[in-house]
């Protein structure tokens, strides 16, 4: 069970980061550090 | 505990666990650990503007004033407070001021000045750069491509929207560009901007009240002047009493009479002027 949900919040957190590196920047509030990872996560993703 | 290390303590913890878990690689968990934050910053920021929708009863215009917001502001960038609480404090303030622009009656002229001007300064300006989000170039063409299809389409709607009589919804529609457009000048050139957006925001206040169309506020005065009132006003000092609330009443009052003895004796239409009232109760 404990497993299922770490998997479904990685798909979650995928679908957010992809929606962050297509973004010019994050939609309100703080805009945290983007790290380069987060765009080379997104292409390889794709 | 700062509201800073609060967040920083609970993203680095779930990422931990996620790598523990195998679920992840150890060179991915930075970008986790990003990914963490930015959902739970989004969902205490869109929970806290539903609230604030709710207070002001105004949950349908946050919906739609929020879905141009959202779709325009992932291409243009702008405005970050420096701090997670100045931000979020920032950002309640911009969606409540947008909420109360949105019950602001605009005619089509202005609407579609406002949104012409609008995007002219944000295809000038876009994407806003900031120091925690590197753009490269590919990117800067990419999201000025997505900008201009963005921006030919809601041109479209508004035009459709003016000439179908829903007005109300371009002016909807508008809070919302608005709020990105302010946002985005105000990325650019902070202080500055701040001034040019109080300039914007108060000459968009203005606007609507001098726009606001003249409300059913018409008073017709019936005068008797039949043979039984001439004991009572021989002089017809009626009609100057008349003439006079053309002078005291405001603006937005239209006022007509009609005076009668076995007939119409005397008319003055409704929104007539001082003048032509003068000219007819002589």
């Amino acid at each position: 069970m404990k497993k299922a949900l770490s998997k479904l919040a990685v798909k979650v957190l995928n679908k957010s980061l992809r929606a962050e590196a297509d973004s010019a920047c994050a939609l309100l509030g703080y805009q945290p550090r983007m790290p380069e990872t987060v765009k080379k996560f997104k292409k390889e993703k794709k | 505990m700062t509201v800073k290390n609060a967040y920083d303590s609970m993203a680095d913890r779930f990422a931990k666990y996620l790598t523990e878990e195998d679920c992840i690689c150890a060179e991915e968990a930075d970008a986790y650990r990003f990914g963490i934050e930015v959902i739970f910053l989004k969902l205490v920021h869109i929970a806290s503007y539903l609230l604030i929708a709710v207070c002001m009863k105004r949950v349908l215009e946050f919906i739609v004033i929020f879905g141009i917001f959202y779709a325009f502001r992932k291409n243009t960038g702008g405005f970050h407070a420096r701090t997670r609480l100045g931000c979020y404090l920032f950002s309640c303030t911009a969606i409540a001021t947008a909420l109360l622009l949105a019950g602001a009656e605009l005619s089509g002229k202005i609407t579609m000045g406002l949104t012409a001007a609008c995007l002219i300064v944000l295809f000038c300006i876009s994407p806003v750069r900031h120091e925690n989000r590197s753009l490269e170039e590919e990117e800067i063409s990419f999201f000025r491509r997505r900008l201009c299809l963005l921006s030919a389409i809601y041109t479209i709607g508004v035009i459709l929207m003016e000439l179908t009589g829903y007005g109300r919804l371009a002016g909807l529609l508008l809070s919302g560009l608005l709020l990105v457009t302010a946002l985005a000048v105000l990325g650019k050139q902070q202080f500055c901007a701040l001034m040019l957006v109080l300039f914007i925001s108060t000459g968009s206040i203005f606007i609507a009240y001098e726009a606001e169309p003249e409300s059913g506020k018409e008073l017709v005065i019936v005068t008797d002047c039949s043979q039984s009132m001439q004991d009572t006003d021989k002089e017809y000092i009626v009609f100057d009493f008349i003439k006079s609330l053309y002078a005291v009443l405001p603006r937005d009052y239209q006022i007509g009479m009609i005076a009668f003895n076995n007939e119409i004796c005397a008319e003055v239409p409704l929104g007539s002027s001082y003048a032509e009232a003068a000219e007819c109760l002589r």
